[in-house]
């Protein structure tokens, strides 16, 4: 090897040893600012984002709902909440999905999975849903989605079965939802509903992280029903409501209190329903109740 | 200047001259139409450029007449004679073209008032320094580009006619042909597009064999040297066996080799009785090909000179020994814009 | 016509000879992998995401022929005099054009055809993976008809591209043109329609009007023949739009190789 080679390894491989230093101060810096922004894309008006995606608006929607999917993976791999704000971001970049692919049904469910369950901005998501069933008029989802955010949030029975009969109506709208108003007055609350909602979701959901999510809820949402029956049935029993969910294993209606996946208390409330104190939210200072 | 027998004058008229000239508005103007022009297929025969020959009463000789439509746009004159034992296969009758920059409008003159006509049979060189309108001339006569004013005739059809590219096989000045190709591909175009018939392979490999190409058949013309791409051009051109040849500086960036291979074959060629056009500026080829040799200087014609009569020519006293006799008058031409001496000596002229 | 043809297989086998298929087939295997493999990234959508990928994929396979290779087919070919080789044959300025153009349509159609199968090999993949649950909308026809309108569409745009090299004298500049009629194509619709309803407070002025109605009449309108989002969502669009699509695109093909004859056999070639 003569000096000429030699000295161009020289320089390459400090070259190279330099840039590759770099790389992870460089990604932290970059993760910092991103923190701060869910993406730059939210400030661009929809029109705009979806005259500029030239014929590429499906990708430019894909890239868009993975960035995302990323933003709130990482605040729910960190526990964090997000703050109103962040929220607010969340549903533009949602509202810009849309508008660039308004068929596109993953944004939809992340808004009624998220918005909805996690940061009570219904009506926004609401308004989404609505626009998903006018671009996906096969899709019984939407109005389903719509139907169960009437009963189980608004406890609007009227509005709600109006939702759910349009669902109904659509070709793909499996067989156990037709009948689920039926079931609806059989079990007469919007636990049970909750739980086949979530059911459905889980089945139609195939990412690993995501069913992982929504089955830490269901799961907690079949403690509920099970302690609600129990509730129920020392009700109609012993004639008065029990004092906490201890009474329930005292008196023999429950072989053992199911715990919490989010580590709340349960508390049992006038009506009969069951509260917990973990709100089925993550907290941020809680330490999350393994599931698996 | 020569006066031998059978010699052939051409006049350029302009419509102005005919109208107000009326012994030659003969019919002949007519009959002599170019038959593929556009304008003449609608019926306006006074809007067409036309090449007639009409016969001297007083002796045998021919006068081409050279009708243009466009007023003032000519010159008058006797302007070059021509072997008239046989048709022109080329002529250009005061041709002029003058290119504009495309912003400043402004105009560099590229040919000015070009006269001159080859015969069949004839090999013709062009000469000049670089930037005289050698190569200017002969792509207005494949009709890539086209004239300002004048009118070019190849074959007796206007240039640029398919017809006309039948016979004429052209080598581009630095030829360029596709990099990704083999010379193969070239020649099977060629076939394709020339019509010719007869097994193209057997072809293929006899002109491969001629220009000394044979091992290179299946290599992509980017890996070719410049002279390899050269001599691989003019297999190209040569496919068909065209009857007249076009070429601009066959002989550049040639090895002495190959130079030698490349004259060997335009010689070939003339012996077979194809025309051949070419221009160049290494003289010593010219001198060795050329039945007729024109100087040009800035677009213009300066002289047409026989290698006999440059036998002839005296040199001037101050220019170098061993200097030829085409290129002191090239360099005198170039030099001054006009011969110095004037190429025959005293006892012969007029 | 055979001369046409004859333009058209040396123009054909100088483009393949440019490695462009090599490039193509790496790119396929590419896009391939990155459609099965992000598509699992998401939730429910899975075909829906596939399906965008492979037909952004076979888009951008068919814009690299009027993007690159109709500019170093045709500018460049001026630029260099490449062309005088094919000119000096007996070959009139007209057979050039359609020969060449002929030419980039073969190795269009060869592109996407090659990004069509890989594309199917990629959906048919995912579908193994990810089960038949999220391919219920899966519609092939659809497809079809999007692939092929996006040819049509490439094509059109290819005759423009064309066009521009005839009148234009520099390869830079008719790739800087190419860029422009790309954006303008896909990008009037939407400018007329916004215009047609414009929110309130928002004053058009007639010029303004005047002008894009215009630009929607003489540059090509690409963004009609982008069928991939409703192929994706497994939706067809009917027959009297594809009939419409078909008589536009090849009108407006035919109309601007017309145009660059017209201009072509009018130029000085240097």
């Amino acid at each position: 090897m003569n000096k000429s080679t030699l000295l161009t390894l020289a320089v390459f491989i400090l070259a190279t040893t330099a840039y590759a230093l770099t790389i992870p101060g460089l990604s932290q810096v970059r993760q910092e600012r991103r923190a701060e922004q869910i993406s730059y894309f939210v400030e661009v008006p929809p029109q705009l984002a979806k005259v500029g995606s030239l014929e590429f608006k499906g990708i430019v929607a894909d890239y868009l709902m993975l960035e995302a999917m990323t933003f709130m993976g990482e605040r729910i791999g960190q526990n964090r909440d997000l703050s109103a704000e962040e929220w607010q971001h969340l549903h533009r970049l949602l509202v810009k999905i849309t508008s660039i692919d308004p068929a596109f049904w993953d944004p939809y469910v992340l808004a009624e999975t998220m918005l909805v369950w996690q940061a009570g901005m219904m009506d926004e998501a609401n308004e989404l849903l609505l626009n998903a069933a006018r671009h996906r008029p096969w899709d019984y989802r939407p109005f389903y989605f719509l139907g169960f955010n009437s009963f189980y949030f608004k406890k609007d029975v009227v509005g709600g079965a109006k939702y759910l009969r349009q669902a109904a109506r659509k070709a793909n709208c499996p067989d156990y939802l037709k009948s689920l108003a039926a079931r609806l007055s059989l079990y007469g609350n919007e636990t049970a509903l909750g739980i086949l909602f979530l059911e459905d979701l889980i089945r139609e959901t195939s990412q690993e992280e995501s069913r992982a999510y929504l089955a830490k809820r269901l799961e907690a949402l079949r403690a509920i029903h099970i302690l609600e029956k129990a509730v129920a049935e020392y009700g109609k029993t012993l004639q008065k409501k029990p004092a906490g969910v201890t009474d329930l294993v005292k008196q023999g209606f429950l072989e053992e209190i199911p715990p919490d996946p989010y580590g709340g208390d349960w508390v049992i409330m006038d009506n009969g329903r069951i509260y917990t104190t973990s709100e089925l939210v993550e907290k941020k200072h809680r330490r999350p109740a393994q599931k698996k | 200047m020569n006066m031998e027998s059978g010699v052939d004058m051409v006049a350029i008229i302009s419509r102005r001259h005919l109208l107000t000239k009326p012994r030659l508005l003969t019919f002949l103007v007519m009959i002599q139409m170019l038959p593929q022009h556009p304008l003449a297929i609608l019926g306006l025969p006074w809007a067409v450029p036309a090449v007639m020959l009409v016969p001297d009463p007083f002796n045998d000789q021919q006068h081409i007449y050279v009708f243009h439509p466009l007023p003032d746009s000519l010159g008058e004159g006797v302007f070059f004679e021509a072997d008239m034992n046989s048709q022109p296969v080329i002529s250009f009758a005061g041709v002029g073209k003058a290119f504009q920059h495309d912003l400043t409008r402004k105009k560099a003159v590229a040919l000015h008032n070009l006269t001159f006509a080859v015969s069949a049979g004839e090999a013709f060189g062009i000469i000049g320094p670089n930037g005289a309108g050698k190569s200017t001339a002969l792509k207005i006569l494949m009709g890539f580009s086209r004239a300002d004013r004048g009118v070019v005739t190849v074959g007796g059809q206007g240039p640029g006619h398919a017809l006309g590219h039948q016979m004429i096989g052209y080598l581009p000045e630095n030829p360029c042909l596709y990099e990704n190709l083999t010379i193969t591909d070239h020649l099977r175009f060629a076939a394709r597009t020339t019509g010719f018939s007869g097994p193209v392979a057997p072809r293929i490999k006899e002109l491969l064999a001629l220009v000394g190409l044979s091992g290179e058949a299946r290599l992509p013309i980017r890996r070719f040297s410049k002279g390899m791409t050269q001599r691989a051009a003019l297999a190209y051109a040569l496919f068909h066996d065209p009857d007249l040849l076009v070429l601009d500086e066959p002989m550049s960036g040639l090895d002495p080799l190959g130079r030698q291979m490349v004259v060997d074959i335009i010689r070939q060629c003339h012996a077979r009785g194809k025309t051949i056009l070419f221009c160049s500026h290494i003289l010593t080829d010219v001198e060795r090909i050329c039945d007729r040799i024109a100087i040009m200087n800035r677009g213009e014609l300066q002289s047409i000179t026989t290698p006999k009569e440059l036998n002839n020519y005296v040199i001037a006293p101050e220019l170098p020994p061993g200097t030829t006799p085409l290129e002191a008058c090239f360099l005198e031409i170039v030099r001054d814009g006009k011969p110095a001496h004037r190429p025959y000596p005293a006892g012969e002229a007029a | 016509m055979k001369k046409t043809l004859a333009v058209a297989i040396i123009s054909f086998q100088e483009g393949l000879r440019q490695r462009v298929l090599y490039g193509i087939l790496i790119f396929a295997l590419f896009m391939m992998s990155a459609a099965v493999l992000l598509s699992g990234l998401f939730m429910r959508d899975i075909a829906k995401i596939t399906i965008d990928f492979c037909l952004a994929a076979i888009s951008i396979g068919g814009l690299l022929v009027p993007f690159f290779l109709a500019v170093n087919q045709l500018a460049r070919d001026i630029e260099r005099r490449t062309i005088f080789t094919l000119l000096c044959r007996a070959i009139s300025r007209r057979q050039y054009i359609l020969g060449k153009f002929s030419g980039l349509a073969l190795l269009t159609v060869t592109i996407v055809a090659i990004l069509s199968l890989s594309a199917a090999l990629a959906i048919w993949t995912s579908n193994v993976i990810y089960g038949d649950y999220f391919f219920q909308n899966l519609n092939i026809q659809a497809l079809a008809v999007a692939v092929g309108m996006s040819l049509l569409g490439v094509l059109m745009f290819t005759a423009v591209v064309v066009l521009w090299s005839c009148i234009t004298t520099s390869s830079f500049l008719v790739t800087l043109l190419a860029i422009a009629t790309y954006l303008i194509g896909h990008t009037t619709e939407d400018l007329v329609r916004f215009m047609a309803s414009p929110p309130p407070g928002v004053e058009i002025s007639p010029m303004v009007q005047h002008s894009v109605t215009a630009a929607l009449y003489i540059f090509p309108n690409l963004a009609a023949f982008d069928l991939k989002l409703a192929a994706a969502h497994g939706l067809m669009i009917s027959g009297g739009e594809i009939l419409f699509l078909l008589t536009y695109g090849i009108g407006y093909t035919v109309a601007a190789l017309c145009l660059a004859i017209f201009f072509f056999q009018r130029r000085d070639l240097t």
